[in-house]
């Protein structure tokens, strides 16, 4: 995989200096198939900024964000990205490329309008934002109507940006590339509903970058093909991730990606696995359907995870525990991201009291790693543990 | 009445906004709605012949809501959840959401879930607002709620209602204009605190009492009061919730002139075009209003640049120093302070940030940065 990530970074580099293809920058939720069918690279800030945060740089990063005036309370994906913009400080030499223009969408958090129009400011490029209304309950048929207009406007926005005509032939083309990739992930993390788990939702979320950034591509779907094959042969040979696994357990929100190491350790040591997480699970969602594609991926979109109520939210992950038969519920409160975070006290509530599933929830951040308090985890998850084993035991 | 009562009279609303609107509620037997946020068309709870209310929690600590939001969201988000917990608002008939940013959005969620209160609405309004597209959406959506309010307090939002109910609010918001216009042209006239509680008054009485008493008080007010030529400062951010602080300013020496906040300015700039309510429809004249009143934070539009506005607003009413204010852990203020911070610092107007959390004010403290800021305005002339 890091071939496949490092050929991506490669061209864009590339691109950026012989100018030979556009760039974009776009939202992890955003309308990426369409940038595919233009030739547009797409870059993720976002994708970007867990790098820095798994590559121990984010502190510095948000560190010159905070100099510049932006609150330490602002997502740390944000306060990444943009401190690395600014000092072009990162894992990639140079930093990520500059876009040409900009793509949004709302649909994960309000946080990215924002971010964008930060960022359409500092590049002085254009900005499309997607603005795709909250559900509540159920969609409405003007919120519906609204986002295919939007996605009608992007295609004369690309155009423009792009000096070219729309194809839409090649649109169909990647739209159905990017839907068997998502099969395919979607297989991928179902091979985790077997007991042992032939890898760990901290597997999946190494995994997880080419789902998000070359989605819609041949690369993407051959890598995933050959991870699936992989991880079948792991169940066949009845290989576990977490060698021993006693434990089965769900994980809630973004990881924290400047601990992977340490609490994947920290898990498996209990024999604990963590089989399947809402995060990546997330991604499955995006699915095109109908005839028309353009309509189908607005409506795939409008319809993100962190773009429901969290009555859905608790349908969904209700969903989840009972597919990967999870012991108990692991819920990271992310300071960074409140769409995710909040309600998920009541969340976890629910779930224990409805499933009688033991939750526990870590305080903690997603890149920025000053808030995290290593001694209370520990001793916060040991005793989950001990209450979950508990329970297994009890239940035998 | 004269202006002195009619004062004492909105401060006593202000000091007791759950009391007041509970009194009104019994005395005028109507339902009445509360509401998050200025963008909610108030216009309309109105015509549905209920009392709309902006709910705003209490200045102390936090006793339920922390067992459903995180230490890390804003004061009005948790002070307001902890309201309904306490069983505060239980006599109140409804409460709407109308879309602003993350936290509020969730809110809504664990509102429903929670605050047992009967009739519950979200309106999800676009955060974009320059485009036709946004706001078709934005006339439908208000449509949507339009049939919601119908439907559960067994009315018809008529356009005639409508129509009739935008007059009474935009006489609302010229009179707290006027009184504006009064504070900045003769500051001395009247206390900035005075002003804030006639901004507040008006999200907690029936708005026909408000234009009575506004009436009088602008009839009463001492226009030629002479000024000294004090140092004249704005606040710019979300909500001013500690009135102290203006007090602060104005006992330093300096006079607040103006805003640009929610619990402010923004809160009655741009009237509802009547002429436009009369030829395409009230509810597409109120979209009209969302669309074109100077944005909040958390809404999106390229072709209104905040940092400008704010540049212009002190121009016009001669500031010469901004304070800024706001909530702490409040995302859409958070992101676009840098900017503003910028683009007064291109004017050479020098500001100050403020950060408050409702249970914990530290007032003491920021009673001295304050009169230092004050100190350097004039050190600055
Ligand atoms: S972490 Fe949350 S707030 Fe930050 S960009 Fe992602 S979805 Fe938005
Ligand atoms: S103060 Fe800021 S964070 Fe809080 S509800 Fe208002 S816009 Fe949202």
């Amino acid at each position: 995989m890091r071939e496949l990530m490092t050929a991506y970074y490669t061209e864009a580099k590339t691109a950026e200096i012989d100018g030979s293809k556009k760039i974009a920058w776009i939202t992890s939720g955003g309308p990426v198939e369409p940038l595919h069918a233009m030739d547009v690279i797409p870059i993720y800030p976002e994708n970007h900024s867990a790098m820095l945060g798994a590559s121990k740089m984010s502190i510095e990063m948000c560190e010159v964000a905070e100099e510049m005036g932006y609150s330490r309370d602002l997502c740390s994906y944000f306060r990444g990205d943009i401190g690395s913009a600014v000092t072009k400080k990162s894992p990639i030499p140079g930093a990520l490329p500059k876009p040409d223009f900009l793509v949004a969408a709302n649909n994960i958090c309000g946080t990215v309008t924002k971010w964008y129009e930060i960022l359409s400011r500092f590049f002085d490029v254009p900005l499309f934002l997607l603005d795709t209304p909250f559900i509540h309950g159920k969609i409405t048929k003007q919120s519906s109507e609204y986002v295919e207009a939007q996605m009608r406007e992007l295609i004369s926005f690309l155009e423009v940006n792009c000096g070219k005509k729309f194809d839409h032939d090649r649109f169909k083309e990647v739209a159905e590339t990017a839907l068997e990739g998502l099969y395919l992930w979607e297989d991928i993390l179902a091979t985790c509903e077997n007991r042992p788990a032939p890898m760990s939702c901290f597997d999946a979320f190494f995994f997880i970058a080419p789902i998000v950034t070359l989605r819609g591509t041949k690369e993407c779907n051959e890598f995933y093909r050959k991870l699936l094959a992989e991880l079948k042969q792991r169940v066949e040979d009845n290989i576990a991730a977490v060698p021993n696994e006693k434990i089965r357990l769900l994980w809630d929100n973004i990881p924290i990606w400047t601990r992977l190491r340490d609490l994947s350790e920290l898990f498996a040591s209990h024999g604990a696995c963590l089989v399947a997480d809402t995060y990546t699970n997330a991604w499955a969602r995006t699915k095109i359907e109908g005839d028309d594609p353009v309509k189908g991926l607005g409506n795939a979109l409008h319809k993100a995870y962190l773009n429901i109520d969290f009555q859905q939210m608790i349908k969904e992950v209700k969903g989840l525990i009972k597919r990967f038969s999870a012991d108990g519920f692991v819920i990271h409160s992310n300071r960074s991201c409140k769409p995710y975070s909040l309600g998920q006290f009541d969340m976890a509530r629910t779930i224990q009291e409805e499933l009688d599933i033991p939750t526990i929830i870590i305080e903690a951040d997603q890149t920025d790693d000053r808030v995290f308090s290593e001694e209370q985890t520990k001793t916060r998850v040991e005793a989950f543990i001990e209450t979950v084993t508990e329970k297994i035991k009890k239940a035998l | 009445m004269g202006r002195d009562e009619v004062l004492k009279t909105f401060e006593g609303v202000v000091s007791d906004p759950l009391g007041s609107i509970k009194e009104y509620k019994e005395k005028e037997k109507k339902p009445v709605v509360g509401y998050f946020c200025t963008y909610t068309p108030e216009e309309m709870i109105h015509a549905a012949g209920a009392i709309p209310f902006r709910i705003i929690g209490e200045n102390k600590a936090v006793e339920r809501a922390d067992g459903h939001l995180q230490s890390y969201s804003c004061s009005l988000i948790r002070t307001g959840l902890d309201l309904a917990l306490l069983g505060k608002l239980d006599f109140v008939d409804g409460t709407v959401f109308p879309h602003t940013c993350d936290s509020i959005q969730r809110l809504s969620d664990i509102w429903k879930v929670n605050a047992k209160i009967d009739y519950h609405a979200d309106v999800v309004l676009p955060v974009k607002l320059n485009t036709e597209s946004a706001k078709k959406y934005l006339i439908e959506e208000l449509g949507a709620f339009r049939k919601s309010l119908d439907e559960h307090f067994s009315t018809t939002v008529s356009d005639k209602k409508l129509r009739e109910s935008i007059k009474v609010y935009n006489e609302m918001r010229d009179n707290l204009s006027r009184l504006y216009r009064i504070k900045n042209e003769a500051p001395k006239s009247i206390t900035a605190r005075d002003v804030n509680n006639c901004v507040k008054a008006a999200m907690y009485m029936p708005v026909e009492e408000h234009n009575r008493l506004m009436a009088e008080l602008l009839a009463d007010l001492d226009k030629g009061a002479k000024d000294e030529d004090a140092p004249r400062v704005i606040f710019s951010g979300n909500l001013c919730v500690f009135p102290e602080i203006l007090d602060f300013v104005e006992k330093a020496g300096a006079y607040v002139v103006g805003d640009d906040m929610c619990t402010g300015y923004r809160y009655f700039v741009t009237n509802v075009d009547e002429k436009k309510g009369d030829d395409l429809g009230p509810i597409e004249a109120i979209a009209d209003r969302i669309i074109k009143r100077p944005i909040c934070a958390a809404k999106h539009n390229p072709d209104f640049d905040r940092g400008e506005f704010l540049k212009s607003l002190a121009r016009e009413v001669k500031a010469e120093g901004v304070v800024f204010l706001f909530l702490k852990f409040c995302d859409p203020h958070s992101f676009d302070y840098p900017r503003l911070m910028k683009s007064l610092d291109e004017v050479k107007i020098p500001h100050i940030l403020i950060e408050t959390e409702m249970d914990n004010p530290a007032l003491g403290q920021l009673r001295t940065r304050i009169e230092a800021f004050v100190e350097m305005i004039r050190d600055n002339r």
